[in-house]
């Protein structure tokens, strides 16, 4: 590991022991079992996680990742659209404007009358949510670039693919991932929404469950594989853009 | 090579109309370098985008090599004010975008870059990118991109006025030996006096908006790499900054 990525690391960790710490300090003074101990979730988590919460974190994962896969393609495409032609752009900002503020959580119940109680209607609804930051961030990164760049590409004889490819898109790239890590939060707060209803599959609906039957220990054994799974798609997002973008990285 | 005639080009700004230049004739030879100078806003720019084919014009006509000018032409290349590299490509890339864009055998792009990354001491500098390069750098960057396509036609804005002086001097001294090297055509927008004089065998002042010529003159001193070593050149200087503020102050006159 390279020098940066260790002290990153050691960062990281000493984070993680700040928290457990500040929750340790809370669930001792509050003493009640709606919060226990760090330590026994973790036990739970250990002693859960082949039997109970692998498959469970898996299905979120499968939903999330496929989530956020159709809104990093369809708003990137969309944004760049958009931003490019400014035709577009006048049509579909007003459009953007006023559907953006719906809360579309609230059509869940609506999308599980219209796509079924399955897999669709959740992934759609989360999707969605995304799509919207992905498209706004990616149209005004494609605005926003600078015109003597575009004047110095068409006079080397660029023709509107090349201005894509060589310009709109990796100019966008540090953008969409901005946007990207910001969505993953939203993401995982959706995730857990959708799967509190009509389903028994997904990490949402373990910590639901074991809420109802009042056994917190598994509710934060939960929450810690939900923590994990939006901690390990942070760092891959985090890897994937020094990989793409190394020029934001000099 | 080239031929203006009469040209008129005007901006629309909502519902106002601001004309950048008018009656514009100017004729270069084929690998003369013509400097161009001006006050701010004149149209010097708006002139070298004309020859560059970005900008439409409503009156007149531009010729190069007898055929009208367009966009694309493929012995035409541009180097602007702030470099015009892609951040996101780094040198050697940035290099060959234009053979790349233009389809060049990846051979050709392969052979030339290297050739001419080495011939202006980049090679070294290859994987860096531009965010990583001095301003010096970066516009021998652009000069490399530009001499890949081996142009005919030269144009540059303001290419060097973001630079420091040594930096400058440096440059102004390499675009000489480059054109000494392979003389090609070379339009130079600048304001700076001592950089038209140094570098253009033509010093063709503008008026203020809407731009027009009203001097052009010829530069017996060119070419000399200690021009600014001689007493002549601080002569021509002291000639064309009087012929810019009589230009400013009374509109058109003419000298040769």
């Amino acid at each position: 590991m390279e020098k940066s990525g260790l002290h990153k690391a050691v960062q990281l960790f000493l984070a993680f022991i700040f928290l457990l710490l500040f929750w340790a300090v809370l669930s001792l003074l509050l003493n009640r079992p709606v919060l226990p101990p760090p330590w026994l979730a973790i036990q739970t988590f250990v002693e859960k996680f082949h039997s109970h919460l692998l498959p469970h974190l898996l299905q979120s994962t499968f939903r999330v990742l496929v989530s956020l896969f159709i809104a990093l393609f369809l708003g990137s495409l969309s944004g760049l659209f958009i931003g490019r032609w400014s035709r577009v752009d006048s049509f579909t900002s007003p459009l953007i404007y006023l559907t953006y503020p719906i809360p579309k959580i609230a059509l869940l119940p609506v999308l599980m009358g219209i796509l079924g109680i399955g897999e669709a209607s959740k992934i759609f609804l989360i999707s969605l949510i995304i799509y919207y930051q992905i498209l706004v961030t990616t149209r005004d990164a494609a605005r926003d670039i600078n015109k003597k760049i575009i004047c110095s590409m068409v006079s080397l004889g660029g023709s509107e693919w090349d201005l894509i490819r060589h310009v709109f898109v990796p100019a966008a790239l540090p953008k969409i991932f901005t946007s990207l890590r910001i969505s993953l939060g939203t993401a995982m707060a959706v995730l857990f929404l959708t799967e509190t209803f009509a389903t028994t599959r997904g990490i949402g609906f373990y910590i639901l469950d074991a809420s109802m039957r009042g056994r917190y220990q598994e509710v934060f054994a939960g929450i810690l594989a939900m923590s994990l799974l939006g901690l390990v798609l942070f760092v891959l997002v985090d890897i994937l853009e020094k990989k793409i973008c190394p020029w934001q990285h000099i | 090579m080239i031929k203006i005639d009469n040209l008129a080009v005007e901006y629309k700004h909502f519902n106002s109309r601001l004309l950048a230049l008018e009656g514009v004739n100017l004729e270069a030879k084929k690998g003369e370098t013509c400097a161009i100078i001006g006050p701010s806003g004149c149209g010097k720019t708006t002139l070298l985008f004309v020859l560059a084919g970005l900008t439409p014009f409503q009156r007149g006509s531009v010729m190069i090599n007898e055929e009208p000018v367009k966009a694309k032409r493929k012995k035409t290349a541009l180097i602007l004010q702030d470099f015009g590299l892609l951040p996101w490509k780094n040198v050697w890339d940035n290099t060959a975008l234009g053979l790349k864009i233009r389809g060049s055998a990846p051979d050709i792009q392969e052979k030339r870059v290297r050739n001419i990354l080495q011939h202006l001491d980049l090679f070294q500098f290859k994987d860096y990118f531009p965010g990583q390069l001095s301003g010096g750098m970066s516009q021998r960057v652009a000069i490399a991109r530009a001499l890949t396509l081996r142009p005919d036609l030269l144009l540059m804005d303001e290419p060097f006025s973001a630079l420091d002086a040594i930096t400058r001097e440096e440059l102004q001294s390499l675009l000489l030996t480059i054109w000494h090297e392979r003389p090609m055509t070379v339009f130079l927008v600048t304001h700076s006096i001592e950089e038209a004089v140094y570098l253009g065998q033509r010093i063709i002042i503008f008026s203020p908006v809407p731009g027009s010529i009203v001097a052009d003159i010829q530069n017996p001193y060119f070419g000399d790499p200690k021009l600014r070593e001689r007493p002549e050149f601080y002569t021509l200087c002291h000639k064309v900054r009087t012929l810019l503020e009589e230009g400013k102050s009374n509109g058109k006159i003419r000298a040769s």
